[in-house]
C-alpha cells in the first residue's frame, strides 16, 4: 500500500488506476506558502486525501495540484515583495515557519503595492521559480503532512502551463466567456452574465492575473482527458468556483464542487491574512496530540476530527477537549480493529472486492468516494464499520 | 472665441433647452450603453442610430435628464436573452438600453462593471452613418487628459443632443477629428460640448464641437 510521502512521482500530477472506473480529475484549489498549515488547510488536505485515496479503489483519479498557481497568487506575490523590500539579502533561514507566517500578516497589513513592483516576481514564478521563505514553507507542509500520512500532491514538482495567458483569454473570448478589455488598457473579465453571474475581473487594467485564471489555465487543457471533473474550494470563494463549473461546462466538462467551510480561528475575522492562529497550526497540533498517542491514533484521530467533527460546513474554531475526544475513539477503533482484521486482513493486497464494495457504497453520484460518509461508517456502532484494510488504505 | 464667457453662454442655453424639453420631476431617466468592444466609428454610429430611432416622449425626457447615458463594460450576446437592447450596433459590440430610471436597470447594472481604458485610437476619422452617405458633418473631439469613460460621455452627449435638436443629419458620413484642445477660434459650429474643467473645477472647457465639414 502506498502511504509514504514520496510515493507519487513527482514529475506529473498523481495519479492511480484501477479496473472499472471513470477518469476523475481532482482539482483542490491551492493554498498559497506563506504561512504555517492552519486548521482551514488541515481540513482541506484531509478532506482531499481521504477522497483521492479513495476514489482511487474504484477508479482513475489524477490529484492536481501546481505550486506556480499557487505562487502567483497575489497573496504570494505581495508577500515576496514585501520581504525582499523590508529584509534585503539578509538570511531569513533562522526564522521559523511561525516566524515567515508573522511576516506574511505584517506584509498583508500594508497597503498593496502597485502591479509593476510584483510583475517581476509573477514573471519568476510563472518559470517555476519559488521564493526561498516559500520553500521552507513548502518543506515544513511536506514534513508536516508527511508525518500525517497525507500524499505529497506535488509540492515540488515543475507543471508548467499548457496556456499563456493571452491563449486561454483568447480561447475563452472566441467563446464569449471572457470579455477582454486589455486592448485599450482596461481589464479583463470572466463572463457568466449568460447565467446571471456578474462580471469576474481576472486580469487588472494593470496587468494582473488573478489565481482565478491561473485555476482555469490549470483545468480547461485537461478537462478533455477526463470523464469528470471534481472542484475543491472554501465555501468563501464559492462565487468564483460556480463561475469556474458553468466556464469548464460550457467547454464540455461534466463537474461537480465540493465547498469546504473555514475553520475560524478565534478572536481573528476572515482569512489567514489576519493572524491570531497560535496553538492551532499543524505542526502545534501534532506535538500537542503525538505527546500523548502513538503515530497510527494521531493520524486516524486528525481524520476523525478534521473530517467528521468539524464536518463539511465551517463555523467551529478547533476544540483541543474535542480533538483529544477524537484521539480517544481513533485509539478504541484501531484496537478494536487489530482484534477483529484477520477475515479481511488477510485478503490478496490490492483491491480485494470488500474494498471496493464498501467504498462502493460512498460514492457520491459524482464519482467519488464522501469523506464524510466514510468517517461516519468509521464511527457507527452497528458494529459494521469499515475493514482494517480500508481504514489503512484511505484513513492511515 | 472659445473663451470662458462663451462656454458659460452655451452651458446655460443647454440648460435652458433642457428644461423646456419636459416637465421636471421624477427620479430621472438614464439611458445604458454595454460596449464589448470599442471601435470608435462603431460607438459614433451607434450612438447617433440609437438616438434618431428614439420615440418623442423618451426623448423628451432623456434630453430633460441631459442625455444621461451609464457606459458599462459587457458582452451584448450573453446578455440578449435575459435583457434585450432596444438597439445594438451593427457590429452587435455594443447594446443600448432606452432611458429608464436608474432602478429599474438595476439587475442589468449588477452583473457589469464601468467601462476602463485609454484612448488609443487614430487622430481622424471616416464614419459612415448610411452605407455611401457624403460627409454631413465635422466632430472635433479634445481628447487630452479624457479618460475613455470622458470620452464617451463627451461623444454620445454631443451626438445624440445634435440627433435630438436636429442638427445633424443621420443619412450621411461623420468626419471625426481627435485633437488635444479645440482652437481659441474653432470657426462656425453647430454644437459645443462643454463641462467642467477636472484640472480647474473654477473653468469650464470645450471638450467637442460640431460643425459642417471642413
Amino acid at each position: 500500500m502506498e502511504r509514504s510521502w514520496s510515493a507519487i512521482p513527482s514529475d506529473r500530477a498523481s495519479s492511480d488506476r484501477a479496473g472499472d472506473g471513470e477518469r476523475l480529475l481532482l482539482a483542490p484549489v491551492t493554498i498559497t506558502p506563506t504561512k504555517p498549515v492552519l486548521p482551514t488547510h488541515t481540513k482541506g488536505f484531509l478532506w482531499v486525501d481521504a477522497l483521492y485515496r479513495g476514489t482511487r479503489a474504484l477508479g482513475d483519479v489524477e490529484y492536481l495540484w501546481n505550486t506556480r498557481s499557487a505562487c502567483l497568487a497575489g497573496q504570494a506575490l505581495r508577500y515576496w515583495e514585501y520581504l525582499d523590500r523590508t529584509f534585503g539579502d539578509a538570511d531569513l533561514a533562522g526564522l521559523s515557519v511561525h516566524e515567515l507566517g508573522e511576516l506574511y500578516v505584517k506584509a498583508h497589513a500594508e497597503p498593496a503595492p502597485p502591479y509593476p513592483l510584483l510583475r517581476p516576481y509573477a514573471e519568476r514564478a510563472e518559470q517555476g521559480w519559488v521564493h526561498p521563505a516559500s520553500e521552507r514553507i513548502l518543506r515544513a507542509w511536506a514534513d508536516q503532512l508527511g508525518l500525517l500520512h497525507v500524499l505529497d500532491p506535488g509540492f515540488f514538482a515543475d507543471r508548467p502551463y499548457r496556456l499563456t495567458v493571452d491563449e486561454l483569454i483568447g480561447l475563452l473570448a472566441d467563446r464569449h466567456l471572457c470579455l477582454d478589455h486589455r486592448r485599450f488598457g482596461g481589464p479583463a473579465y470572466l463572463d457568466g452574465t449568460r447565467w446571471g453571474m456578474p462580471l469576474r475581473p481576472v486580469v487588472s487594467a494593470d496587468g494582473h492575473a488573478n489565481y482565478l485564471l491561473m485555476v482555469l489555465r490549470d483545468l480547461v487543457p485537461r478537462i478533455a482527458e477526463y470523464d469528470r471533473v471534481l472542484l475543491v474550494h472554501d465555501e468563501e470563494i464559492g462565487h468564483d468556483y460556480v463561475l469556474v463549473e458553468r466556464i469548464l461546462g460550457a467547454l464540455g466538462a461534466r463537474t461537480s464542487r465540493l465547498a469546504l467551510g473555514r475553520v475560524p480561528i478565534p478572536g481573528a475575522a476572515g482569512s489567514s491574512r489576519s493572524g491570531g492562529w497560535a496553538g492551532t497550526a499543524l505542526d502545534e497540533l501534532a506535538a500537542l496530540c503525538l505527546d500523548q498517542v502513538g503515530p497510527d491514533v494521531y493520524r486516524l484521530g486528525m481524520r476523525i476530527y478534521f473530517i467528521n467533527t468539524l464536518q463539511r460546513t465551517g463555523g467551529s474554531p478547533v476544540d483541543l477537549r474535542l480533538l483529544h475526544r477524537a484521539m480517544t475513539r481513533a485509539e478504541g477503533l484501531l484496537a478494536r480493529a487489530d482484534h477483529d482484521a484477520p477475515a479481511n486482513y488477510d485478503a490478496p493486497a490490492g483491491r480485494d472486492a470488500g474494498t471496493a464494495g464498501e467504498l462502493r457504497r460512498l460514492l457520491t453520484p459524482s464519482g467519488w468516494v464522501d469523506p464524510y460518509r466514510l468517517t461516519c461508517r468509521l464511527l457507527a456502532k452497528d458494529g459494521r464499520g469499515p475493514s482494517r484494510r480500508l481504514i489503512e488504505e484511505v484513513l492511515l | 472665441m472659445l473663451d470662458q464667457e462663451t462656454l458659460r453662454a452655451t452651458l446655460s442655453d443647454r440648460i435652458t433647452r433642457a428644461r423646456r424639453a419636459a416637465p421636471q420631476g421624477g427620479t430621472g431617466v438614464a439611458a445604458i450603453a454595454v460596449l464589448r468592444d470599442l471601435a470608435p466609428c462603431a460607438f459614433a454610429a451607434s450612438a447617433v442610430a440609437f438616438a434618431a430611432r428614439m420615440a418623442p416622449r423618451t426623448r423628451a425626457l432623456w434630453y430633460r435628464d441631459f442625455t444621461r447615458t451609464i457606459f458599462l463594460a459587457g458582452d451584448p450576446h450573453n446578455l440578449a436573452a435575459r435583457f434585450r437592447p432596444d438597439h445594438l450596433a451593427e457590429d452587435e459590440s455594443i447594446a443600448w438600453y432606452d432611458p429608464a430610471p436608474p432602478g429599474d436597470r438595476k439587475p442589468l447594472r449588477r452583473m457589469l462593471r464601468p467601462v476602463q481604458g485609454r484612448i488609443t485610437w487614430p487622430d481622424a476619422l471616416d464614419v459612415p452613418l448610411t452605407p455611401s452617405g457624403r460627409t454631413v458633418a465635422r466632430l472635433r473631439v479634445a481628447v487630452q487628459d479624457l479618460t475613455l469613460q470622458d470620452y464617451l460621455v463627451h461623444v454620445n452627449h454631443t451626438l445624440a443632443e445634435a440627433v435630438l435638436d436636429g442638427l445633424l443629419p443621420t443619412d450621411g458620413a461623420l468626419a471625426i477629428e481627435h485633437v488635444p484642445h479645440l482652437p481659441d477660434d474653432p470657426g462656425p459650429w453647430q454644437a459645443l460640448r462643454v463641462s467642467t474643467d477636472p484640472r480647474d473645477p473654477g473653468r469650464l472647457r470645450a471638450y467637442a464641437a460640431l460643425s459642417a465639414p471642413p
